[in-house]
């Protein structure tokens, strides 16, 4: 038992620092908060060094931590429009309140505007987006992450683009390269 | 022919295969529109890596002293994991050899001397019985005609006697003992009586 626990150690200690920074990328790009993105790191983390099976290599290592996160990145989307919707009722009945707390929920974001735009994206959309830009998969390992078809992955990510687009167009954000 | 916007999105990503590749490579140098489309997805690319990020570095730091702490806790729950109260019926009973065998030897003992005192006693009891039973007759008295029985083979032939329906009154000798066996009904009766 003492040989496992130096094993798990040993592989904590090379896997870790070469993995956390893409899984709390892809994290922090699909849920839009550090504070989220933080969390499911750790959830996935605490997952994958609890597998009784170790995986093969790094790379199966990061296709399953990204699984991981992507799952449980959805329930936080589901709990996020929960309480989005519930904020834009309580805004109705109480518009002062809700203005008041909402500046200051406000104060303390920082997100950056093309984060802003993303979280615009439908999740489905953003996922597929998130994992080509930020993870730098090709469309069959999403295929293989999300559950869907190369050809699938290939249509979502061009409309992901195109309401990008069209999202930075209307804010004026979009700065084409010069 | 210009190709979709699909098309050109999934060549920015590398995912035309070879012969494609180069056609489409070719036709974005010839065409203005396909070249500026091109150009616009790039730019979106461009804008999304550039886009600053969080400092992954404190996170990191903190989520692994976390998880250190977790996989310690999990390690040592391995280790001295309690043992799951039983119920005692389940419960397994560790002996030492020497002890055992003590303790067998003591209930072989133990068993053998309760038959053979029981055994013994059983003897004398009999022997008793059938002492008081000579020495004192049972006494039967029939309460009409006022005859005493002492003879049992007569009291058996009068109670079998389908005629004979009166009450008898049977006088047990009075240090008779059945505590043994129990005690029987009919001494009760006497000694309530």
């Amino acid at each position: 038992m003492l040989k496992k626990t130096n094993d798990r150690e040993e592989r904590f200690n090379k896997e870790y620092p070469v993995l956390f920074p893409v899984i709390f990328r892809v994290a922090y790009r699909i849920t839009g908060e550090e504070g989220a993105a933080e969390d499911l790191c750790q959830e996935a983390f605490i997952k994958y060094f609890e597998r009784h099976e170790p995986l093969p290599d790094i790379n199966q290592a990061k296709y399953w931590l990204i699984r991981v996160v992507k799952n449980m990145s959805f329930n936080y989307e589901k709990k996020r429009v929960r309480e989005k919707n519930a904020v834009n009722k309580l805004e109705k009945i109480t518009p002062q309140y809700i203005e008041s707390t909402e500046k200051g929920v406000l104060e303390k974001e920082t997100r950056m505007a093309v984060q802003k735009a993303l979280d615009k994206l439908p999740y489905k959309l953003r996922v597929v987006l998130v994992l080509k830009e930020y993870a730098q998969l090709n469309y069959k390992e999403i295929g293989s992450i999300v559950g869907i078809s190369e050809g699938n992955v290939k249509v979502r990510i061009f409309r992901a683009r195109e309401r990008l687009e069209k999202i930075f167009k209307e804010e004026k954000l979009y700065v084409p390269e010069g | 022919m210009c190709p979709k916007d699909e098309l050109i999105s999934a060549f920015l990503d590398g995912e035309v295969e070879a012969p494609w590749e180069e056609k489409l490579k070719a036709h974005f140098a010839e065409c203005g529109k396909c070249g500026r489309r091109l150009a616009d997805m790039c730019s979106l690319r461009s804008l999304l890596s550039r886009d600053k990020e969080p400092n992954y570095r404190p996170a990191m730091q903190r989520v692994q002293r976390r998880l250190y702490f977790h996989m310690a806790a999990a390690e040592d729950d391995i280790r001295y994991q309690p043992e799951r109260e039983l119920p005692f019926w389940k419960r397994k009973v560790r002996i030492p050899m020497p002890a055992a065998a003590l303790l067998s030897l003591v209930l072989f003992v133990l068993f053998a001397s309760f038959f053979f005192f029981m055994g013994q006693n059983n003897t004398q009891m009999a022997k008793r019985g059938a002492e008081l039973y000579n020495s004192q007759p049972v006494q039967v008295t029939v309460p009409i005609n006022g005859m005493k029985v002492d003879d049992l083979e007569v009291l058996l032939k009068l109670l079998n006697n389908k005629d004979f329906s009166q009450e008898v009154l049977m006088q047990l000798p009075d240090d008779s003992q059945f505590s043994v066996f129990g005690e029987p009904e009919i001494e009760r009766v006497n000694r309530e009586r």
